[in-house]
């Protein structure tokens, strides 16, 4: 179901009649999965480890697989709408950047769908002062993260999550971000 | 993910262990829910001391507790 690698440049994905995506990175583990809610432990037991091997403290490890866990959970829920067995794909690349003189290891998570685009201005995180179920997600996974963005990319929806070790929580900038 | 209940004096206290997502966040609504309704104890206490993970689908559920007692 993943592996580890080190020279993915074009991913054809077997899934349906996508068109093969052009990926620029290196990537250290891809996943495709489907849409059952049973699979987030699968994601969140890849990335342990992983994020373990890439130097993140146990704090920063829990954060990233909280954001990526909320992430595909909101495909599965919103995007797919609880189909079970719609595409999923995740890939995780090892980022670098410079910041204050210093280098910084991170990484990023990029999540794929087939659902239908996101109205990006639909999507606002409410307020925490509500007491209610519900609306949670957001919060989490910006929280989690030092970068959310979403993209549309041709019939595909990717979002993409950055995490750097050791940095300061929240920002959503990354200045000199060099995939390795 | 595991839900057992016991009792203890004036509390019902529900003991869940495992990690508590989307796949399995309904049952442990459920369980609350119908635990609270039940009104067979003044007090539901939801033991959370062997639940690793919890996403926000578990805190959504436990909330929807709080607001029905």
């Amino acid at each position: 179901m993943h592996k580890q690698g080190t020279n993915s440049v074009t991913v054809k994905r077997p899934v349906g009649k996508r068109k093969p995506t052009k990926v620029s990175r290196t990537f250290l583990l891809k996943l495709e999965l489907r849409s059952h809610p049973t699979f987030l432990c699968v994601v969140r037991g890849a990335l342990e480890p992983l994020m373990e091997s890439l130097g993140f403290s146990g704090e920063e490890n829990r954060a990233i697989i909280r954001g990526v866990d909320e992430a595909v959970s909101n495909i599965m829920r919103h995007s797919y709408h609880g189909c079970p067995d719609k595409p999923i794909d995740v890939y995780c690349n090892r980022l670098e950047r410079r910041a204050n003189g210093r280098s910084e290891q991170g990484v990023e998570v990029l999540l794929f769908d087939c659902g239908p685009a996101v109205d990006t201005t639909k999507i606002q995180p409410r307020p925490l002062d509500e007491i209610r179920p519900g609306g949670l997600g957001l919060h989490i996974i910006r929280g989690s993260m030092d970068a959310v963005e979403y993209k549309r990319a041709g019939r595909m929806n990717r979002l993409r999550l950055v995490k750097y070790a050791g940095a300061s929580k929240g920002g959503s900038a990354c200045p000199e971000e060099n995939p390795q | 993910m595991k839900i057992s209940a016991r009792r203890i004096d004036q509390a019902t206290i529900l003991d869940v262990t495992g990690n508590i997502d989307m796949s399995n966040s309904p049952e442990v609504r459920k369980a609350l829910l119908l635990e609270i309704r039940a009104k067979r104890a003044p007090r539901v206490v939801l033991n959370l001391t062997s639940v690793e993970y919890i996403d926000s689908s578990g805190v959504a559920s436990l909330i929807e507790g709080l607001k029905t007692m």
